[in-house]
Order: structure tokens, then sequence, then C-alpha cells
């Protein structure tokens, strides 16, 4: 019974190879120098030195993704932050445009609704890293912080004596500021939208340097428009390159953008794309997924059964077929 | 011997009145609702509430003494100003009956402090109101600087574009890692204290130098402290100041002490224009010899992207002189400033003062040596008689026309000053803000003669 079974399944894989669907094959045989390539990028200058007698290295320069270093992008929300309640950001442009205040009352017009720190609430969506190194920083400032994050074990609020909302409306009512440090899924898209704004603050800010589906920003330019929101700074948006002339916060007043650009640091960008190869390599030499480090899809990996009770010795003469068509 | 010595000093100071010189007598006798006058601003909604029971509140909206009405100058005991307005010695002279002066804020260069208490004039500040509004925007600056966030927003607004990464690494470029730099704070004061704090969560080393704070001040705060101005430029990536501005540090930042700084560092100013020189800043820019700089204040206020030495100068935040302020801190400041000119009106100058910072010149302007303070008063009437020029009526029971609750705006036109008051000879004295200073190297307090 259980031969007749295993030649069902190895017959269904055999099907399916024919049929042109790779299988999922954890540490099947490999090319003597696999191909490695940069999908959405030029420059393999720092991955070379690493991969290069491993592996041999292309580029594709398609668009795709980024990728997230932790301290860059909290001290670069810390500023999103500070420039929506200090308002440097908009004073500088102000400046730029030939706007002169000579008097403390021109003085108070220009800074307008700069606002005093201490005592105001920021609300963390996501305490992951990010999150974390945010909050942290907040607190020197004076910021009170709470944060949502239903993914966290309990207890984690009392290692950093921060506060934790139970849900994502408890913590939208209570924060003064709100900011988005969780990753993007299929449970979250739109996070922020017309019904989840109209339970924040009235006047509130919200930064964002997560992922720009997080934000409906149709909603958003509306609220910032109506004043519920009175700024936001984004990093990130729905479609990228961001522009202002374009898309739904074309006139959205009180708005702060960058282009994605949170993570970035010289040394940060040098030091994902040195991991990033080393990873590679990791997988080249070693096993997938065991020689990993930051495998991100491992659980399903693993459940997904391929040779049920099957040692791995009597795979490999079966699968020359595969690895030809790999 | 001693009653000799008592009417010889009298009759000097009867000659030095007649003279024209208004001897400095503090809690001498006062109107029973003096004026009290707002120079620089327009606004008194929030003064009036604490004032109006003891005083007639006034404002001038002047930028110079040249617009203060002659009303103002002769009859007001009290001055309230901003930091836009210079009272130099020749402008205090101006005024006949003034006892204090509050500045609404926490910097008084723009004042003679030391003129005034000469004059018998206190000078009071309001330092504590702005603290943390000034540390989070300078820390907001120094983080604009590493990370870029407002060039790139401007960048942004004029079209740019970054879809792959390498453009975006194109327009980010520059962004620096903030964990492992140096932070050098030039004043520790409360702001640089509070930016020290600040600094330390994003992972900045911080040092500074401050050669008025007493030893150990680094130890409680964990902070490094330098000997010297050049060692903390030498070792900073980041240089932030936070002193106030004297007669010893005009120019601070100079071609010189920048010369002292890193290759590509930064330089932040919440502090005062007139410790950074700008030539040798734009010129430091231009070369890349400093990074990048970000300005709150500046030589010349208000500034303007399109006059001055940073015209052209790349790499640049400026702000204009706004970093004090946010709607809490500027009620609050407004409202202790008029509780300090309360306090001088009902109480005893200096000692009912919270933040006098002339008070050790007032005091050692001797005025009657070796006299009893009550016997001073009766002899004074005779001086008090003369505070006012003759020709000038004292102040009428009534007051000022629509006085009482309301609010009068004196705001004067081209006024001849025409009071028969000689110029004063004084002893060498330190340079009045806003003249051009030299090294003072003699520090003698001044004297009357």
């Amino acid at each position: 019974m259980a031969l007749m079974d295993k030649h069902k399944v190895k017959r269904q894989r055999l099907d399916r190879i024919c049929e042109g669907i790779r299988p999922p094959i954890l540490n099947g045989p490999m090319h003597p120098r696999p191909l490695v390539a940069l999908l959405d990028g030029r420059d393999c200058t720092i991955e070379m030195p690493i991969l290069k007698d491993v592996a041999t290295v292309a580029f594709c320069d398609a668009q795709s993704t980024q990728e997230i270093h932790e301290k860059e992008t909290a001290d670069t929300s810390l500023c999103l932050i500070l420039n929506l309640y200090r308002r440097v950001t908009w004073m500088h442009q102000a400046l730029r445009e030939g706007t002169r205040a000579s008097s403390v009352e021109q003085i108070r017009e220009v800074a307008g609704d700069a606002a005093r720190i201490r005592g105001e609430t920021l609300g963390i969506i996501g305490l992951g890293r990010v999150g974390q190194a945010v909050a942290l920083r907040a607190k020197a400032f004076g910021f009170g912080v709470i944060f949502y994050d239903p993914y966290l074990p309990d207890g984690v609020e009392r290692s950093l004596g921060l506060q934790r909302m139970a849900t994502l409306q408890d913590l939208l009512i209570h924060s003064d500021c709100v900011s988005l440090h969780c990753s993007l899924n299929e449970h979250n898209h739109h996070l922020i939208n017309d019904f989840t704004i109209k339970q924040m603050r009235q006047g509130a800010f919200l930064v964002n340097s997560a992922r720009g589906g997080l934000v409906d920003e149709k909603a958003l330019a509306q609220a910032l428009k109506e004043g519920r929101i009175r700024g936001a700074a984004l990093d990130v948006h729905e479609t990228e390159p961001f522009s202002f002339s374009q898309g739904p916060l074309k006139d959205a007043p009180n708005l702060i953008c960058t282009p994605h650009t949170s993570w970035y640091s010289e040394q940060a960008s040098i030091e994902a794309r040195e991991e990033a190869a080393r990873e590679v390599r990791r997988a080249i030499t070693g096993r997938i997924p065991d020689s990993l480090k930051n495998c991100v899809n491992k659980e399903y990996l693993v459940a997904a059964s391929q040779w049920p009770s099957m040692e791995v010795a009597t795979v490999h003469p079966e699968l020359n077929i595969a690895s030809a068509y790999r | 011997m001693a009653l000799m010595d008592k009417h010889k000093v009298k009759r000097q100071r009867l000659d030095r009145i007649c003279e024209g010189i208004r001897p400095p007598i503090l809690n001498g006798p006062m109107h029973p609702r003096p004026l009290v006058a707002l120079l620089d601003g327009r606004d008194c909604t929030v003064e009036m509430p604490v004032l109006k029971d003891v005083a007639t509140v006034a404002f001038c909206d002047a930028q110079s003494t040249q617009e203060i009405h002659e009303k103002v100058l002769n009859e007001a005991v009290g001055a309230l100003m901003y930091h836009t307005i210079t009272l130099s010695r020749d402008d205090l002279d101006k005024f006949k009956g003034l006892r204090i002066i509050v500045r609404i804020g926490s910097g008084f260069d723009n004042v003679d402090i030391k003129a005034a208490a000469e004059l018998g004039i206190a000078v009071c500040n309001v330092p504590a109101t702005s603290v943390e509004e000034t540390a989070d925007t300078s820390m907001c600056l120094i983080l604009n600087l590493y990370r870029r966030v407002t060039w790139m927003h401007q960048a942004m607004r004029e079209g740019t574009r970054a879809s792959s990464v390498e453009q975006i690494r194109e327009v980010a470029s520059g962004a620096a890692r903030i964990r492992g730099e140096t932070l050098g704070i030039i004043g520790l004061g409360r702001v640089g204290q509070a930016v020290a704090l600040r600094a330390k969560a994003f992972g900045f080393s911080v040092i500074f130098y401050d050669p008025y704070l007493p030893d150990g001040v680094e130890r409680s705060l964990g902070l490094q402290r330098m000997a010297t101005l050049q060692d903390l430029l030498i070792h900073s990536d980041c240089v932030s100041l936070h002193c106030s501005l004297n007669e010893h540090n005009h120019h601070l930042i100079n071609d010189f002490t920048i010369k002292q700084m890193r290759q590509g560092a930064f330089l932040v100013n919440t502090a005062r224009g007139g410790l950074v020189d700008e030539k040798a800043l734009a010129q430091a820019l231009k070369e890349g010899r400093i990074r990048g700089a970000a300005l709150d204040v500046h030589e010349t206020e208000p500034f303007s992207f399109s006059q001055g030495p940073l015209k052209d100068a790349p790499n640049l935040i400026c702000t204009p002189h706004t970093s004090w302020y946010s709607e809490q801190a500027s009620l609050e400041a407004r409202e202790e400033a008029a509780r300090e000119v309360r306090r001088a009106i009902t109480g005893r100058i200096p000692d009912s003062l919270k933040n006098c910072v002339n008070k050790e010149y007032l005091m050692a302007t001797p005025q009657w040596p070796g006299v009893d303070h009550g016997a001073v008063h009766s002899e004074h009437n005779g001086a008090a008689a003369y505070r006012f020029p003759t020709g000038l009526v004292g102040v009428t029971a009534g007051g000022l026309t629509g006085a009482g609750a309301a609010v009068e705006g004196i705001v004067a036109g081209n006024l001849a000053m025409a009071h028969g008051i000689a110029p004063m000879s004084r002893p060498p004295h330190t340079p009045s803000p806003g003249q051009p200073s030299k090294a003072e190297t003699d520090r003698d307090m001044p004297t009357d003669q």
C-alpha cells in the first residue's frame, strides 16, 4: 500500500514536471556555477566579490521591491514626525519661495501650527524592529508612546515601558500622531481608509515609512483638505515613483513626501547588499533553508511535502531530469 | 565726619542731577499706574489680564527706538520686548523713567544690560518656556541634515522622480547613518542638555564644550567634555550651537575655526546668528568642507535666500527664527514676562524679580554709599520730582488717554528728540549690542564717577 502511494505521488510529480511545473525540491543538485540575478537594479559591484567564485552574477534592472534597514528608517520616521510638529520642511520651503518674517507676529504666522511635543501621544502601528526603535527615540522627546500589534506576544510592552492597545480603533482614538511600521500583507491593505481615518483624532498627524498600500490615498487627500488630518508625511505611496503632480494626493495640503528613501544611507545600502549576497552564497553552497539566515517562507517551504518519507539519496538520480529542466 | 561725608555725597548727587544725569535709584517712588510698553510687537492680549490692575499697557510695534513715541520714552516704567529690536546704551538713554525691561524669551544679547544697570534699569528674561521646543527643532534640523528629508521633499516638489534603486540612491545621496556619529554641542545650558539627551537616543556620541560650567556636569549626564573649542571641533561630525551671544563669542564659527572642523561636517545653529560668520560658512559650503548647514538664526534677520552672503550657498536649510515657537510656549513666555513686570511694579527691584540678568551690575552700581536705604527715600523727594524732565508734567492721575482696561497703541512717526539731557560721560564700557564689537580685555565693573 505504502509503495503504491509512493509511486502515485512520484507519478503526480513527474506529470507536473512534464507540464512544466517546477516541483519544490530542496537541496537538489545544482549547476556548478548557478546563475544569480539582481532583479530590479543594475549595480552588482558589492555582490560580485562575495559570489563570483560560486556563481554567475547578472542584473535585470526590472521594477520591483525594496528592503528596509531598521535604524535608518527609524531615524527618518522621527525626522518626518518632527517635521510635522516643528514644521521645518514647510518653513524652509516658504523661505525658498520668498516669505520674510520680520516681526514676532509674522514669525508666529509662518510657524503656524508648530506644536509642543511633550505630552503628545504617538501611536505606533506595528512594533517590529523599526517600530521599537521609533518608540524609544520618541520617548526622548516627551511623547507618550502607545502601540498596536496583533502579532506580538504578551509582555513586550512591559520590557520597553510602552502602552499596548488591544485594537486598532483604540490606538487611533488615543493618538495625536499615528506612525505605520507594519509590513503589508493580505489583511491590511488600506488599513488607513475613510472609516479608520474617522476614528482618528481631529487634527491628528499621519506618518508612513512602511508601505504605500497601507493607506488609501483618496481618503487621506480628503481628510487633509478638510483638516481632519492636520498633516501627513509619507515616504511610501500607492504608486511609486511618487509625483506631486499626479495621483489622488495631487492637491492635498500639508503634505511632506520623500521618494522611498527612509531606508537609505550609504552604509546601510552597502551592508544590505553584502548581506544579501552572503545569503545567496549560503543558499548555493549550503542547504536550503537550514543554511539560510533570513528565510521568510521557511514554514511554507518545509510544509510543502515533497517525497514523504523518502531519503534524500534516492531522490537524486530521479531528479536529473528536473535539474536539467531547471 | 560721617555726616559731612553724607552731605558731600548728596551735593555731588544734586550736582549731577542738575547736569541732567539720572541717578540710578532702585525702588524709588513710582506712579500709581505706571506705563508698561511692548516695544516691538502689537499684541498685548496675553499680557493685559496680568497687568491691567497695576499698570497701563501700550504697544509700540517699533523696530528701533526711532520709531518709539516720545510719550513712551518719557513715561514708560516697564518695557516688554522680543528679539527684533535692539537697545544699545544710546537707545536706553532715550528712556527717562524706565526701571524694568523684560525680554519675552531667553536671549538678551540685543540689550546692553550693563548700560541698563548703570541707568538703574533691571533687565529680565524668560529662560525656560521654549527649552524643549528649541531642542526638538534642533534635533529636527540635525535629522534633516542626516536623512535629507527637507531637501528630498523640495526635489519632489520640483518634479524629480526616482523609479529605480539607483535613482533613489542618487536623490538620497549623502544621506548618512547616525549611529556612531559624534555630535558636538557648544554650550551645555538648558537647551544644550535637552539636545544631548535626545541625540543619545539616536545613537549619537555626544561631546560638549562649555567654559562656564563647573566640573562634573558631564558625569551626571554621561557626556564627554572637551577642554577647548578646538578639541570639540576636531572630534565632531556634527556641530550644534546652543550658547548665548556675548562680547566674547561673536563669529565663534569663522574661517579659522571652520578649518578645524572635520571635512564634510554638519553645522546647526538655533542660538544666535552672530555666532557664525556667514561669509566663511558660505565659502565652506561651496567647497564642500562643510557638507550641510541648518540655520534658524542669521546675522541679518529677517533672513532671505535671495540676499546676503549665503545667497548662493548649497546644502542649506533655513527657518525664520522659529525654533522657539509653539503656541503654548509663546503663551507661557508672555504670561511669565507680564508677571515679572508685575513683580517689579508691586515689589522690590531686584529682590522680587525671578530672572533678573543684570542683578550683579545693578547692585554693584553704588548709589548712596554707606547711606541707610530708609533715609535715602526722604532725601530723594527732590530727585523723584526731577525724574521727569522740566517741561513734561508728571503723569496725571487719570493716566494716559484711553487708559484703564484699554490698550493704547502708540506708534510714532518721525520724532525730534527734544529733551535737554546732555550726553553722559561714562567709564570705558563693553560695546553695546548693534555696534561693532572689539575684544575687551579689561573687565572692570562700570562705576559712577
